[in-house]
């Protein structure tokens, strides 16, 4: 098996049309894989005001460089699309095994186009592709749905496939493989606006031709490794316990991003998960495993399971209702991991709803007779259930957070950047974190520039001071790019702390793709810069300029209040300073447009036209 | 011997902003026992009960790891030594 095939697959489902094609040579040396190779291809083939929900729009699978090969927590997979949450370029990523299958059925990426006019299911194979009848699927969970193709198809096959919740086109649909989600954005509700419902892939793992370069750096790699503690400390605990961090620096939010300490923070404790902890799973070639699976042994919810919560989701399904129970956080776990539905999305949600109907702005009758008040988490897991399928006030919170506030009149409350809803980090306490949102190209992701350095006190390139605001533009970008040269790969994000990226990582793709440079770490920074600028130019495109690089008004008016932990009075302030730096450094016009001095030092020259027309 | 302990900024507001104090040892164990002598509030983020340091802390010399046996590694005059959080977010 070559780990770059070079290989994509277009999979028409309007025409019913499969066909094989090589990635072109100029992509594969600009954009190297994964992320790169996404957004490539679609600021080429999606046009400028395309609905995300028609049969116009793409969704692109796409694997990095170094999936299937031996190399340690590079088996991630995205989804790629224009998303119908927030209109702008979308990038989903997800873990298990199905980004290595991908490689093993011999492509690097799929595009699927058209829609097809019944449900239908994808079946793969290095053979062939066939279009298949998903009628009997159809309103299926993922763990149902993927059962039966493993009946179906036999052990050597991995899914990925939609819920009910992707499906009834809510906006914040997941497209789950395993019990791991591309979560955020809605790249589920595309697959659902397809009739698609699930893609699944029959391979034999390959023995890979690992060069003797290649392997010499994985034998380096897992030497680092073994004796990092942040690895052996994640390989322990997985995420369970980040809680326990971010709400004694007060960025937890909590009541819809009143708070920044959860008052019952000790019930919420890593250790508390811990109890409950039943399993561990991971991904391809992964020694992490750092997927903890959780039991409910006792009370309401006895018998829940899921294989996690994780960080984000131990977050919003505690946090934004001011709830307490973790029995209850992993019950809309498994709930969200069936429906196919981005907790992160549907936690913050509802956590909007629950402040609009304390202040009254939603009445009992408004919210079908459920009692919203906080810690009520009966109430909670019946919105999860109502926004899946789109009952009674589900309906409304299934357009998302933005689109529901736009409707209620009730905008102030929604707290979101460009529709996606902000994650667990309050950005008034972690300011390059909330600036990372205001910039980054999907939204409000808290993993398109993660600030490891204000967060975790990581002192590479430089420490910071978490509560500075313009004078880290530059910790921002570097993050940002770190980020996307790490998504060619595609790396774990949670690997960037294991000691051996970013030297070894450069080294492993020069071995794979034969590009020496690419162990120049310049100009692997170049190739990440060049997908974080064509992503802005594809949002520019669609209209998107400086007024959307925004924040919630509450997170520059309202101070943070935290209990007396650090960060108490604190506010965003420094909005338009920080943006007019951060263009600068990015090379933009002062409305955010990459300009064409910056757009032909990154090759990007084809796109100068449409910026022109900005 | 004089060794720099950096006290990492989300602890500032725990010991009035010091970013740093210089304290005279000769393993890292003995210089984060110092520090809590001047700031005994950081202990318990320290160490757990056991007065092991936490599996989240980690502590770089010169910007390089000092796991694994942390706390009797030696260090040198002049030596500069960072805490921090090693939780991954996500």
């Amino acid at each position: 098996m070559e780990h770059r095939t070079g290989r994509l697959l277009r999979v028409d489902l309007s025409t019913g049309r499969v066909t094989r094609e090589m990635v072109d040579e100029q992509t594969a040396l600009d954009f190297v894989g994964g992320r790169g190779f996404g957004i490539n291809y679609l600021y080429r083939e999606v046009a400028p005001g395309t609905e995300p929900l028609s049969e116009k729009n793409k969704l692109i699978l796409v694997n990095g460089v170094l999936a299937g090969s031996s190399v340690q927590a590079v088996a991630r997979w995205m989804a790629i699309t224009k998303s119908p949450l927030t209109g702008t370029f979308f990038r989903s990523v997800a873990g298990a095994d199905f980004g290595a299958w991908l490689k093993f059925a011999g492509y690097d990426l799929i595009i699927i186009e058209g829609k097809a006019e019944k449900p239908v299911y994808i079946h793969l194979t290095a053979d062939g592709c066939q279009i298949l009848d998903a009628g009997h699927l159809w309103g299926k969970d993922t763990r149902v749905t993927q059962q039966w193709l493993s009946q179906q198809y036999g052990q050597n096959t991995r899914t990925a496939c939609i819920g009910p919740a992707g499906e009834n086109l809510v906006r914040y649909s997941a497209i789950v493989s395993g019990r791991r989600t591309a979560g955020r954005g809605g790249t589920g509700t595309v697959m659902g606006s397809k009739n698609l419902k699930a893609i699944a892939i029959t391979a034999q793992r390959s023995m890979s031709n690992e060069s003797e370069a290649l392997r010499n750096l994985i034998r380096r790699q897992v030497d680092i490794m073994r004796t990092n503690k942040a690895f052996i400390h994640h390989k322990e605990m997985g995420t369970t316990e980040t809680q326990d961090v971010t709400n004694r620096l007060g960025i937890f939010p909590v009541k819809n991003y009143r708070l920044g300490k959860h008052p019952d923070h000790e019930k919420l404790t890593g250790a508390e998960y811990r109890k409950l902890r039943v399993g561990e799973f991971g991904c391809y070639s992964c020694a992490a495993r750092c997927g903890k699976a959780h039991l409910v042994t006792s009370g309401a919810y006895k018998g829940a399971t899921s294989e996690g919560p994780e960080y984000e989701t131990i977050w919003s399904f505690s946090a934004p209702i001011e709830n307490s129970s973790i029995e209850a956080t992993i019950a809309a776990d498994e709930i969200c991991d069936d429906m196919g539905l981005d907790t992160i999305s549907t936690g913050a949600c509802i956590g909007f709803v629950y402040e609009l109907y304390e202040r009254g702005i939603l009445k009992k009758k408004d919210v079908d007779g459920l009692e919203l008040s906080y810690g009520n988490h009966e109430s909670m897991l019946a919105l999860v259930r109502k926004i899946a399928l789109r009952e009674g006030i589900g309906n409304l919170l299934a357009e998302g957070t933005a689109r529901a506030a736009a409707t209620l009149g009730a905008e102030y409350y929604a707290m979101h950047v460009k529709g996606l809803d902000l994650p667990a980090y309050d950005p008034r306490g972690a300011k390059s974190q909330g600036y990372n949102y205001v910039t980054s190209n999907i939204g409000a992701s808290h993993c398109f520039g993660y600030a490891r350095q204000e967060i975790f006190g990581a002192t590479v390139p430089r420490p910071v001071d978490r509560f500075a605001e313009a004078e880290n533009a530059d910790i921002v970008i570097y993050n940002q790019n770190l980020t996307a040269m790490g998504e060619v790969g595609i790396i774990c994000s949670f690997s960037q702390g294991w000691g051996w990226f970013p030297e070894v990582y450069g080294k492993m793709l020069a071995a794979v793709t034969g590009v020496e440079r690419l162990a120049d770490l310049g100009y692997l920074t170049t190739v990440g810069e060049r997908i974080f600028n064509l992503e802005r130019a594809f949002n520019v495109r669609e209209g998107f300029s400086r007024s959307h690089d925004n924040l919630p008004k509450r997170i520059t008016s309202e101070p943070l209040v935290t209990g007396g932990t650090p960060g108490e009075g604190q506010v965003v302030r420094e909005l338009d300073k920080f943006l007019d730096r951060y263009y600068q450094l990015r090379g933009w016009t002062k409305e955010g447009v990459p300009s064409a001095q910056k757009l032909k030092e990154l090759n990007l020259g084809s796109v100068l036209e449409d910026m022109a027309k900005s | 011997m004089s060794v720099t302990v950096v006290i990492p900024h989300f602890w500032g507001y725990l010991v009035n902003g010091v970013k740093e104090v210089d304290v005279d040892c000769r393993t890292i164990g003995e210089c984060l026992t110092a520090l809590t002598e001047h700031f005994p509030q950081l202990n318990d983020l320290l160490f757990d009960k056991k007065g092991r340091l936490h599996g989240f802390i980690d502590i770089t010399v010169n910007e390089k790891s000092a796991y694994p046996d942390e706390l009797n590694k030696p260090v040198n005059d002049g030596d500069k030594v960072f805490i921090a959080n090693i939780i991954a977010g996500g």
